[in-house]
């Protein structure tokens, strides 16, 4: 399994999807090699095999390293098809690979010249080191090369800039060659890859190990940009999810994206909603003051829609005064909120702290009295389950994923800050509809466990490897 | 002798608008005019118009055989009023055959049995009055909203002067008792007649189930399972809502075509015929007392009223509209009353049920919110509106009804 971010380190719901996944397939006796770009050492992988793929082996969190014997590999794959020959010991390997750079972190503003075409003369080189070149990825590969070749013509070099850095394009590229070259050891029955920044060493070990490859599609490049899509990005997703065996979307929102925007075959994807994880819940120190507290927790970046947020919270400061927002969060767009709300004079109700980890976010969740996700495009939207786990309702964009599957949250259009607004009030001034709302959802909340989302990949897996 | 009796519940509701909270004090027209001639045109093609043609030509087909018997609620009738007299006219063409028998309810459909004692008799009043007007009928049956019922309110309805009243065939209630029997209350005169709910939802409900084992369901077949009750009851009760014909079932279904054999299906078999519920309290003796220890309705399979109060949204929003009785009558004046009594119409509380939200079932097909949750907040932000023009000592601002 080829992953980008594992908790604690993590900058949105992709690492905590990995790990819930990870999780849930382990109990069903999947054995999981986890290739990491690198790993900061503070994570917690007992159930399966996680890699540095920087530093080339493997970190065995429950393995004495004479178990993990290429026998034991042999018998233990990846696969479903072989699970049960599998004990309990199954686990996950991590690999980390080296990577500080984030997919989503702000943009850096330098010129990346030539970035695409060395990741894809990269690329194009290990597709050659095999001579059985088999006819599905032709068209593919095709492609890819012209890309490389291209890469320097000046719409992908000026995009690449505009949104992301050129380190992480190095990055990127650095990661395939080296989880290629970490997966050569290795004995697997598939390779299952999540997000674009996986997406090309995947393919690539695919390619040469002629193992089938399910790409697990947490985002794609316009929900997290929108409008000013990275080409260079988009063409990533665009070919290898055409190359793709089987693709794995996180809801039907962007099952249809795919279908609509890279014409992907619909009968290739199937649809696996992402789970929520149990955890030791904290108490609030908070007292009972009168005060009420709106939660939103999220990159400040356009595609979270904070902005929204904002103006919405404005609105419902003119009807109810007591009220507290706390933003939570880093991103591009955090410097303009905290002007807004400057001019507003209304600094006082709002708390913007940056980013927040690990402990930090429970004693967010649960001081809020309201969550709200106001975003732009959410493919999932995980961490409105982890309000709603932290028993606080939640306020949803009708485009989320989220919406799909708890009909019990209150829904707006992001763009509707009126509406917005006006949940917000509601929900505040009626402790009612709040308990309703959780009551209700609660229910809806209990089918959504990691265990259910491994059952549904496991059968994904079952169709691609055949005994 | 054995007896069908068919009995129609009619009712439109004044759907309310979207109302934010922003808007409280603007004094935004509450109800939403637009959207309630729509469906009101809708169903009276789909459904009432055509249903009520059928009806005619079966009556006129066999007079004196052929009976049913109607409800209609007071904003139903107001609204077919307003916006489509067509609809007014051709229940009134019905009435005036003779074989249609009109029941007493409340003028708002309103669940004032339960909360409101006094606003309870004057709905029901209302309700007289107006069937009075529109139909020159008294009517001696009541059936309350949504069926609800109790032994409490047995002894309203008999004290205002009903014989009898109809509620749902409820199984915990029945015990072991058929419902093709009269009852009669354990305390007060008046009889009571139970919905043979698994027949009538036979009809209603299950019609156009294509997963139904006994799907489709001709006339004679359902002639046939009529008639497998004789002598083992005197009455059977098919209670239903009127939109059941051409709105739940559509045309497409084969509903009309149902309903237009069913009579013939039925006088296969001598024994039986058609009456009005009247009618057959007066044929047939109560054959025990019927006691309703807990409130009973049609909805649902708890056959309770928690789809209408069974959350708290529902419960404070009833406690709110319920609370301000007084200050509404302080008023004395008739636009503020029927504002507000408009707003105690069953279907608002029917919106916020949360229940069955989930399935996406009945709740949210019949509800102009896309969730209860939307729907309460509107309900709300009215009553805000409402309350604040209550409080005001000048009358400056007008209602809009």
């Amino acid at each position: 399994m080829l992953g980008w971010e594992f908790p604690p380190r993590i900058t949105g719901g992709l690492g905590t999807a990995c790990e819930g996944l990870t999780r849930g397939l382990a109990k069903k006796n999947t054995f999981i090699h986890f290739l990491m770009p690198h790993l900061s050492g503070e994570e917690k992988a007992e159930h399966m095999h996680l890699y540095d793929v920087q530093k080339g082996h493997g970190i065995h969190a429950n393995y004495s390293s004479e178990s993990f014997t290429p026998e034991h590999g042999k018998t233990t794959r990846t696969s479903t098809s072989v699970s049960t020959r599998i004990t309990s010991e199954s686990a996950t390997l991590f690999y980390p690979i080296p990577s500080r750079l984030s997919p989503y972190l702000k943009p850096e503003k330098k010129a990346v010249q030539g970035t695409l075409s060395t990741l894809f003369k990269r690329y194009i080189k290990f597709s050659h080191q095999d001579s059985v070149r088999p006819p599905r990825y032709f068209r593919s590969l095709g492609i890819w090369q012209g890309l490389s070749q291209e890469s320097t013509s000046s719409h992908i070099a000026s995009s690449l800039e505009s949104h992301y850095g050129d380190k992480l394009f190095e990055e990127v590229r650095k990661y395939c060659e080296r989880a290629v070259s970490v997966s050569s050891g290795l004995d697997f029955d598939l390779i299952h890859a999540h997000d674009w920044m996986t997406y090309p060493a995947a393919i690539s070990i695919a390619h040469l190990s002629q193992k089938p490859c399910v790409l697990h599609v947490h985002s794609i490049e316009s929900d997290r940009s929108g409008d000013c899509k990275n080409e260079g990005i988009s063409a990533i997703e665009y070919e290898s999810l055409h190359a793709a065996d089987s693709i794995i979307a996180v809801s039907h929102y962007t099952k249809d994206k795919l279908i609509e925007e890279y014409g992907i075959n619909p009968d290739k994807i199937k649809v696996v909603h992402n789970g929520v994880q149990g955890r030791t819940k904290i108490k609030t120190a908070r007292k009972q003051d009168g005060q009420f507290h709106v939660l939103f927790l999220g990159r400040v970046t356009f595609q979270k829609g904070p902005d929204y947020f904002i103006e919405a919270a404005l609105k419902v400061l003119a009807i109810l005064p007591n009220t507290h927002f706390t933003l939570a969060g880093d991103g591009d767009m955090l410097d303009q909120l905290k002007l807004r709300v400057k001019k507003a004079k209304l600094e006082k109700h709002f708390f913007m702290p940056g980013f927040l980890k690990g402990r930090e976010v429970d004693q967010a969740f649960v001081d809020a009295d309201l969550y709200v996700m106001p975003s732009v495009s959410e493919p999932f939207g995980i961490s409105a389950l982890e309000a709603l786990y932290y028993n606080v309702p939640i306020i949803v964009s009708r485009q989320s994923g989220i919406s799909e599957v708890i009909r019990h949250a209150l829904k707006a259009d992001f763009w509707d800050v009126d509406e917005l607004a006006n949940l917000m009030i509601g929900a505040l001034k009626y402790p009612e509809l709040r308990r309703d709302l959780l009551q209700m959802a609660t229910q809806e909340l209990k089918s959504l466990d990691w265990d259910h989302s491994a059952e549904n990949v496991i059968q994904v897996y079952q169709t691609l490897v055949r005994t | 002798m054995q007896a069908v009796c068919f009995y129609f519940q009619v009712h439109q509701p004044f759907r309310i608008k979207r109302v934010r909270f922003a808007d409280v004090g603007k004094r935004l027209p509450y109800f939403d005019d637009e959207k309630n001639a729509l469906i009101l045109d809708k169903v009276g093609r789909k459904s009432y118009l055509k249903t009520n043609a059928v009806l005619l030509e079966l009556i006129k087909k066999y007079p004196g055989k052929f009976k049913v018997s109607f409800s209609i609620s007071g904003v139903a009738l107001e609204q077919m009023r307003l916006f489509d007299p067509k609809i007014l006219k051709s229940f009134q063409d019905l009435v005036e055959t003779g074989s249609v028998e009109l029941l007493g309810e409340t003028y708002y459909h309103s669940l004032a049995a339960l909360y409101d004692e006094s606003e309870f008799c004057e709905q029901v009043a209302a309700h007289q009055k107006v069937l009075k007007q529109y139909f020159s009928y008294e009517p001696k049956i009541f059936r309350n909203t949504e069926l609800i019922y109790n032994d409490a309110i047995g002894r309203r309805v008999a004290e205002l002067g009903f014989k009898a009243i109809i509620t749902e065939g409820a199984d915990d209630i029945l015990d072991w008792r058929s419902p093709n029997f009269v009852y009669r209350h354990p305390d007060v005169d008046l009889k009571i007649l139970t919905k043979n709910y698994r027949l009538s939802d036979d009809i209603a409900f299950r019609f156009s189930n294509r997963g139904w084992s006994d799907y489709p369901l001709s006339s004679e077949k359902f002639a046939k399972w009529v008639h497998s009750t004789s002598g083992l009851g005197n009455t059977v009760n098919l209670f239903m809502d009127y939109e059941t014909f051409g709105e739940h079932q559509w045309e497409e279904t084969g509903i009309f075509e149902f309903l237009r054999y069913l009579p013939d299906a039925i006088f296969k078999h001598q024994d039986w015929s058609f009456m009005t519920p009247s009618e057959v309290i007066e044929k047939f003796q109560p054959s025990a007392p019927l006691s309703y220890s807990r409130d009973v309705s049609w909805a649902d399979l708890e056959r309770d009223t928690s789809a209408w109060n069974g959350n708290e949204m529902q419960r404070l929003a009833l406690a709110k509209v319920y609370s301000i009785s007084k200050l509404v009558r302080a008023r004395n004046n008739a636009a503020v009353l029927k504002t507000w009594r408009r707003l105690l119409t069953s279907d608002h509380f029917y919106y916020m049920c949360t229940k069955f939200f989930s399935d996406g079932d009945v709740h949210a097909y019949f509800s102009p919110f896309k969730s209860p949750y939307e729907a309460f907040l509107s309900y709300m932000a009215i009553l805000e509106d409402f309350s604040l023009y209550l409080d005001r000592k000048s009358m400056r601002g007008r209602l809009f009804l």
